[in-house]
C-alpha cells in the first residue's frame, strides 16, 4: 500500500477562515471539560481495532492542541506548533503519515524527530456540519505502519462517532438554553400580568396608614392572591381576595373580582351587598363553575380620632383588629365562598377602631404558614400581634413578614390599614 | 409539614363507593382527587360515592375546590355524595369557607 498523499496540505486557511473554526470550538463548549465515558470508550476501541498504542480526540485551540480523550498517552495537552493534529485540520479527510521519520511533511517535526519518536500518524478531522473542522480522532504509533484503505474508512466511521457524541452534547446544552429561556419568559409574563392585577400604588386617604405585602410561593405562576384599596366619598374600601387556583384562568378570574368589586363600590352598598353582587357575576359568568374565591372586604370610614369600619367575609379568614392597646380581636361573620353557586347571602359586621388601632386583613396563606387553620395558629397570629401593638403600618407587616417561611406552599397577602 | 404523597383507594360494597383519601390534598395534588370520581363513576351500577377524609394531613383551598368538583360531578350523574370529616384540619376548612352544609355527611 503506497502512502496516501491524497491530503498533501492545501492552502493556508485565512485569519478569519480560523476565526470562524475557533467560534465553531467555543460554541461546542468542550475545552477543558473533565473526562467522558463515551469519548474514552471511542479511544479505547481506536487502540483496539488499529493494534496501536496511542489514540486520541484531539481538539485544536488557538495555540494549544487539547486533548478530549488521550488512551495510552498521560499528556492532556500539547502546544499546537509541532502538533500534528493541526495539520491533519487542514484536510478535507483523513491525514495519513505511514513513517514520519522519512515523510517530507514531518521528518523535521519535534515530535518525530525529538525524544517522543513518532513515526505513525493517522488523522480523521471533526468536521462540524457547517464544515469547521474541530479537532481529530487520531491514532500514534512509534513504529512505522501501513493503513489500508478500509482501515481508513474504520478510522473515518469512529470520527464519525466521534462527532455525533459532540454534537448531541451540543444540543442537549440548546435544550437546556432554551428551557432557560421559556422558563424567564413564564416569569416575565407572570410578574407582568400581577402586577395588573394589584394597585400600582395605594391612594392617599386621610387619617389612614397602608402597608401592604404579597409574597408569591411559585415565581412563574401568576398567584391568587390579591388586594386594593379603593377611595369612597366617606374613606375608602379595603380589599383582599384569594382566588382558587393559579395560572392564566385564575389571573382572569382575579380581574373580574377586582373590577366588580371597585364597580359595586360605586353605590352605596354595604360590604355585604357587594360581595352578594360579585358572588352572582362571577357565578353566572363561568357557567360551568370551576373557580371561586374567597375575600374580605372592609369598609372603611374615618371619624374625629378613629373610624367607623363595615366587614364582610365570603370564605375567608376573619381580619384581626390590633387595638393600639394590645388587645386583638376578630372581626367577620363567616359566609360562603365566593363565586361557586349564585344566590348566596353575606353578613355584614361592624365595628369602632380608635386612633392607633390596626386592622389587618390576610389570606390562608398566612395561616398556613403559621401551621394550620386552628386555635393554636390563631393564638400564635394574637401574640404576634400583641407584640406590635401601637407600631406602624410597615411595622405591622414587617413583623407578620417574619412567619412567612421558605417552603410556601401557597402565595400569602396581608394589607395593614392603621387609624392616624 | 408535608406527610408527603396524596393517596386514594376506592373501594365498593353494595353500589356504595367508598374512596379513603389519604396525604396531603394541595395545589399539586388535588387536581387527582376529581380524577379519581369520574373514574369511579364510570364504572356500571355506582349509586353513591362516599369521601373519607380521615387520614387527610393537610388539605388548603385547591383540596376544597377539588370537593366542590367532586360534588358536581356526582350531581350531574344522579349520584348521592357525602364526606365523611372527624373534627380537625379538614372540618374546620369547610366551617371557614362557609361551605360545611354545602355536603352531605355520612
Amino acid at each position: 500500500v503506497s502512502t496516501d498523499l491524497r491530503s498533501t496540505a492545501t492552502s493556508a486557511q485565512s485569519a478569519s477562515d480560523e476565526a470562524q473554526r475557533l467560534a465553531a470550538v467555543r460554541r461546542y463548549d468542550v475545552l477543558d471539560t473533565p473526562p467522558d465515558g463515551a469519548f474514552e470508550r471511542i479511544t479505547s476501541l481506536a487502540a483496539t481495532l488499529f493494534k496501536v498504542p496511542i489514540a486520541i480526540v484531539s481538539i485544536v485551540d488557538t495555540d494549544r492542541i487539547w486533548f478530549k480523550s488521550h488512551h495510552g498517552l498521560d499528556v492532556e495537552q500539547i502546544d499546537r506548533a509541532p502538533g500534528l493534529c493541526a495539520s491533519a485540520i487542514l484536510q478535507d479527510g483523513p491525514w495519513v503519515v505511514e513513517d514520519a521519520a522519512v515523510d517530507p511533511r514531518t521528518l523535521t517535526n519535534p515530535l518525530v524527530a525529538g525524544d517522543f519518536g513518532l513515526r505513525f500518524y493517522a488523522g480523521v478531522p471533526l468536521q462540524t456540519n457547517d464544515g469547521f473542522n474541530l479537532g481529530t480522532l487520531c491514532i500514534i504509533d512509534k513504529e512505522p505502519r501501513e493503513l489500508a484503505a478500509r482501515e481508513v474508512e474504520m478510522l473515518e466511521d469512529l470520527a464519525g462517532v466521534v462527532m455525533d457524541e459532540l454534537e448531541l452534547r451540543l444540543s442537549a446544552r440548546r435544550s437546556v438554553a432554551l428551557e432557560a429561556e421559556s422558563r424567564q419568559m413564564a416569569e416575565d409574563l407572570a410578574r407582568t400580568l400581577q402586577d395588573s392585577l394589584l394597585p400600582l400604588e395605594l391612594p392617599a386617604v386621610r387619617g389612614l396608614e397602608f402597608a401592604t405585602r404579597y409574597h408569591v410561593a411559585f415565581r412563574d405562576r401568576v398567584g391568587g392572591d390579591f388586594y386594593d384599596v379603593i377611595p369612597t366619598d366617606a374613606g375608602c374600601a379595603v380589599v383582599i381576595g384569594d382566588v382558587c387556583g393559579k395560572g392564566a384562568k385564575a389571573a382572569a378570574l382575579t380581574g373580574t373580582a377586582r373590577w366588580t368589586v371597585r364597580t359595586a363600590s360605586l353605590n352605596a352598598w354595604t360590604p355585604a351587598k357587594i360581595l352578594a353582587r360579585l358572588n352572582d357575576v362571577i357565578a353566572r359568568a363561568y357557567e360551568n363553575p370551576e373557580r371561586y374565591l374567597t375575600i374580605a372586604f372592609a369598609d372603611i370610614r374615618p371619624r374625629e380620632a378613629g373610624a367607623d369600619i363595615i366587614v364582610s367575609l365570603g370564605g375567608h379568614p376573619h381580619p384581626v383588629i390590633l387595638r393600639h392597646t394590645g388587645a386583638v380581636e376578630r372581626i367577620g361573620v363567616t359566609a360562603p365562598i365566593v363565586g361557586w353557586k349564585s344566590g348566596v347571602s353575606f353578613t355584614d359586621a361592624s365595628a369602632r377602631l380608635n386612633s392607633g388601632d390596626v386592622l389587618v386583613l390576610f389570606t390562608d396563606g398566612l395561616q398556613d404558614s403559621i401551621g394550620g387553620r386552628d386555635a393554636a395558629s390563631d393564638a400564635v397570629l394574637h401574640e404576634v400581634l400583641g407584640s406590635v401593638a401601637g407600631g406602624t403600618a410597615e411595622e405591622v407587616a414587617d413583623r407578620l413578614d417574619q412567619l412567612i417561611g421558605d417552603d410556601m406552599r401557597d402565595d400569602v397577602a396581608f394589607l395593614i390599614v392603621r387609624i392616624a | 409539614v408535608s406527610d408527603g404523597e396524596l393517596s386514594l383507594d376506592a373501594t365498593t360494597a353494595d353500589s356504595i363507593c367508598r374512596v379513603a383519601v389519604a396525604g396531603d390534598v394541595d395545589l399539586l395534588t388535588a387536581p387527582r382527587l376529581p380524577e379519581e370520581i369520574a373514574a369511579v363513576l364510570s364504572k356500571n351500577g355506582i349509586q353513591g360515592v362516599v369521601l373519607d377524609l380521615a387520614d387527610v394531613s393537610f388539605m388548603d383551598s385547591s383540596g376544597l375546590r377539588a370537593l366542590l368538583q367532586a360534588q358536581e360531578l356526582t350531581k350531574e350523574r344522579g349520584t348521592t355524595f357525602a364526606l365523611s370529616v372527624p373534627p380537625g384540619q379538614v372540618a374546620r376548612l369547610l366551617e371557614l369557607a362557609g361551605v360545611a352544609d354545602w355536603f352531605d355527611y355520612e
